[in-house]
C-alpha cells in the first residue's frame, strides 16, 4: 500500500523538478492564462466607451439594472468572467493541456519536443480534445452542486429530528467539499487526454480506456489531482468572501484582483496537474509493460 | 518563457492603454468612470464621518481634494457638483472647521439659488455646524429657518422630529413638549394641504413621531386617517394597525378601523383580505376575553 502511495510523492517531486528545470512547460497553459487575463481586462472596460456599445445591451438584458453601475457591476464580473473561462477552456484549455502533456512526456523520456512540435502533434487530435473538454465542462456543470440539491430536498421533507439534523450537517459539509466532486470527475476524464495524444488511440477507445484507467487507479489518481488543487484553496476562500473583502477594503476593484491572482494560480496548478498526471500515467504504463 | 511573458504583458498593457485612452476621450460621456470616482470619494468621506475624532488631518485633506477634483472635472454635471460641495462642507464640519464650513456653504448656495432641495440641505448643514460646535441655540435658529423656508423638502419635514429627538436626550419634559410641537406642526400641514403629497408625508412624519414615543393609541388614530385618505396605499399599513392594537390589548380598535374602511371602500381590491384580518382579530379578542 505504502509502495503504491510512494509513487505519488515521487511523481509530485519529479513534476516539480521538471517544471523548475524546464519552465517552458508553463508555456501552453500560459496562453490560456493570457486569454483569460485579456477577457478580464475587456470586462473591466465593458461599460465604458467604446466597448459599452457591445456589452451594455446583453448585460442589461440578463442582469439587473443596478449591474450597469459602479460598483454593482464589479460584483457581476466574476459571473461574466466564468462564462468566458468556460469557452476558453472548451476551445483552447483542453487542447493546450494536451500540448503540455506531450511536452512533459517527451521531456521525461529524454527526447524533448519543442512547443511547436508538441502543438503540431496535439493539433492532430484537436476536435477530439475539444469534445473531451466540452464533456468535462458539461459534467462539472451538471453534477457539481447536484448533491446539495438532493440533500436540500431531503432536508425539507425530513421533518424534525435526527435525520434532518444529519442532512443539514451534510449540506454544510458538502458546500465546502463540493470541489471534491469536481476533482473526482477530473480523475475519470483526465487520462483520456494522454491516451489521445501520447498513444494515439482512436476517440471512443481512448474515451473508454481513459475512464477505466481513472477508475482502476482511482485512489491514487484522485489524490494526485487533489493535492495540487488544494493550492487553489485560498482563492476559493477569497472568492466566497468577496463582499466582505470589498466592505473591509472599500475598494471594489479587489474583485478583479482576486480573479487576476486566480488566473496565475490556475496556470501554476493546472500545469503541475498536467505534468504530474502525465508522469503518473507513464509510470503506470511502464509498470504494466514491465 | 520569458519572451512569452513579456509579450503577454506588452499586449495586456497595450490593450489597457488603448481602452483607457478611448474611454477618457470624452470624460463626461464615461458615466461608469464618473460613478466610480464619486463612489470612491463618498466611501472615504463616509469612513471619516464614522470616526472623525481619530481621523488624521491629511485624510480629511485627501477626501476634500477628491471632491474638489470632481467639481473641477465635472463642472457640467450640476448634480455631482452639488453633492460634492455638500460633502466638502460636511467634512469641514467634522474637521471642526465650523466657520469655514459656514462660509463655504453660503458661497456655494449662491451658485444654485433655485434648487430648493440643495438649499435645504445646505441650511441643515449650517445648523449642524452650530450643533457640532455645541451652540444648540444657534443651531435651533437655523433648523427653524430650514423648516419655515423649505417645508416641502424632506429635511424641512424631518426637522421638527430631529429637534424633538435632541430635546428628549437632554430633558424628557422638554422632549415631550417638542414632540407635541412637532405634532402640531404636522397637523397644520395636513389641514393646509389636502390630498397632496405634502399631506401624505406630513401624516407619515406625524405617525413616526407617535411611534418614537410609543403612543400607540395616537399612532392608530393617524393610521386610520392615512388608510381612509389614501386607500390605495392601505395594504402596507394594516400590519401596523394589527400590531399596535394588539400592543394596546384592544384589538377592537383595529376591527373598528377595518370596518370603517370596508364600509367606505366596499369595492377595494383588498377588501376580502381585510375582512379576513378582521375576523382573525375578532377571534383573538374572544380568546382574550375568555382568558
Amino acid at each position: 500500500m505504502s509502495k503504491k502511495l510512494n509513487i505519488l510523492g515521487n511523481v509530485w517531486l519529479d513534476a516539480y523538478d521538471l517544471i523548475r528545470k524546464t519552465p517552458r512547460l508553463l508555456l501552453p497553459l500560459s496562453i490560456v492564462a493570457f486569454l483569460e487575463a485579456l477577457w478580464l481586462e475587456i470586462l473591466c472596460f465593458s461599460l465604458q466607451p467604446p466597448l459599452k456599445t457591445f456589452f451594455l445591451p446583453p448585460i442589461k438584458r440578463f442582469f439587473k439594472e443596478v449591474s450597469l453601475h459602479y460598483p454593482a457591476f464589479l460584483f457581476t464580473v466574476p459571473t461574466l468572467f466564468g462564462y468566458g473561462q468556460l469557452l476558453i477552456y472548451v476551445f483552447m484549455g483542453g487542447f493546450l493541456t494536451a500540448v503540455t502533456i506531450v511536452m512533459a512526456a517527451s521531456l521525461s523520456e529524454g527526447h524533448p519536443l519543442t512547443f511547436g512540435a508538441a502543438w503540431k502533434k496535439a493539433s492532430k487530435r484537436f476536435l477530439a480534445l475539444i469534445f473531451i473538454s466540452f464533456f468535462m465542462v458539461f459534467l462539472l456543470a451538471f453534477v457539481s452542486g447536484r448533491e446539495i440539491s438532493f440533500l436540500k430536498a431531503g432536508f425539507e421533507f425530513a421533518g424534525r429530528g435526527a435525520l434532518r439534523n444529519l442532512l443539514g450537517l451534510l449540506m454544510k459539509v458538502f458546500r465546502y467539499l463540493n470541489f471534491l466532486i469536481a476533482v473526482a470527475i477530473q480523475t475519470f476524464v483526465f487520462f483520456i487526454f494522454p491516451l489521445l495524444v501520447l498513444e494515439n488511440k482512436k476517440f471512443f477507445r481512448a474515451f473508454g480506456e481513459g475512464i477505466l484507467f481513472g477508475g482502476k487507479h482511482f485512489g491514487r489518481a484522485f489524490l494526485l489531482l487533489l493535492f495540487p488543487t488544494l493550492f487553489y484553496g485560498p482563492i476559493w476562500f477569497l472568492k466566497g468572501r468577496i463582499s466582505l473583502l470589498v466592505q473591509k477594503t472599500l475598494y471594489p476593484e479587489v474583485i478583479v484582483w482576486v480573479l487576476g491572482v486566480g488566473i496565475v494560480a490556475t496556470l501554476l496548478v493546472d500545469t503541475f496537474i498536467a505534468v504530474s498526471a502525465t508522469l503518473f500515467f507513464l509510470r503506470i504504463r511502464h509498470e504494466k509493460s514491465a | 518563457m520569458k519572451k512569452a511573458l513579456s509579450l503577454y504583458l506588452v499586449l495586456l498593457l497595450g490593450v489597457y492603454g488603448v481602452l483607457t485612452t478611448l474611454g477618457s476621450k470624452d470624460t463626461s460621456k464615461n458615466i461608469y468612470v464618473t460613478e466610480a470616482r464619486f463612489w470612491k470619494a463618498k466611501a472615504l468621506s463616509q469612513k471619516i464621518v464614522v470616526n472623525p475624532d481619530s481621523t488624521p488631518p491629511p485624510l480629511f485633506e485627501k477626501s476634500r481634494k477628491q471632491f474638489e477634483s470632481i467639481i473641477k472635472d465635472y463642472s457640467d454635471k450640476p448634480m455631482l457638483v452639488k453633492e460634492s460641495n455638500l460633502s466638502i462642507a460636511g467634512l469641514l464640519i467634522y474637521e471642526k472647521k465650523y466657520q469655514e464650513a459656514r462660509n463655504f456653504l453660503s458661497k456655494v448656495r449662491k451658485d444654485f439659488p433655485s434648487d430648493k432641495a440643495f438649499s435645504a440641505r445646505s441650511q441643515f448643514l449650517v445648523g449642524f455646524s452650530y450643533e457640532r460646535e455645541g451652540n444648540w441655540e444657534a443651531a435651533l435658529k437655523e433648523y427653524r429657518l430650514l423648516r419655515d423656508r423649505y417645508p416641502e423638502s424632506q429635511l424641512g419635514l424631518e426637522i421638527p422630529l430631529y429637534i424633538a429627538r435632541h430635546d428628549l436626550k437632554t430633558d424628557s419634559k422638554k422632549g415631550s413638549e417638542s414632540y407635541e410641537a412637532a405634532a402640531d406642526y404636522y397637523r397644520q400641514l395636513i389641514q393646509a394641504n389636502p390630498k397632496t403629497p405634502l399631506q401624505f408625508f406630513a401624516m407619515s412624519y406625524l405617525l413616526g413621531g407617535y411611534e418614537e414615543q410609543k403612543r400607540w393609541e395616537k399612532a392608530l388614530e393617524v393610521l386610520r386617517e392615512i388608510v381612509m385618505t389614501y386607500p390605495r396605499l392601505s395594504r402596507s399599513y394594516f400590519p401596523r394597525i394589527d400590531a399596535y392594537s394588539i400592543r394596546l390589548k384592544q384589538p377592537e380598535k383595529a376591527v373598528a378601523i377595518y370596518q370603517s374602511f370596508i364600509q367606505s371602500y366596499p369595492d377595494h381590491k383588498d377588501a376580502a383580505l381585510f375582512r379576513k384580518r378582521m375576523e382573525r382579530l375578532k377571534t383573538s379578542r374572544v380568546r382574550k376575553n375568555v382568558s
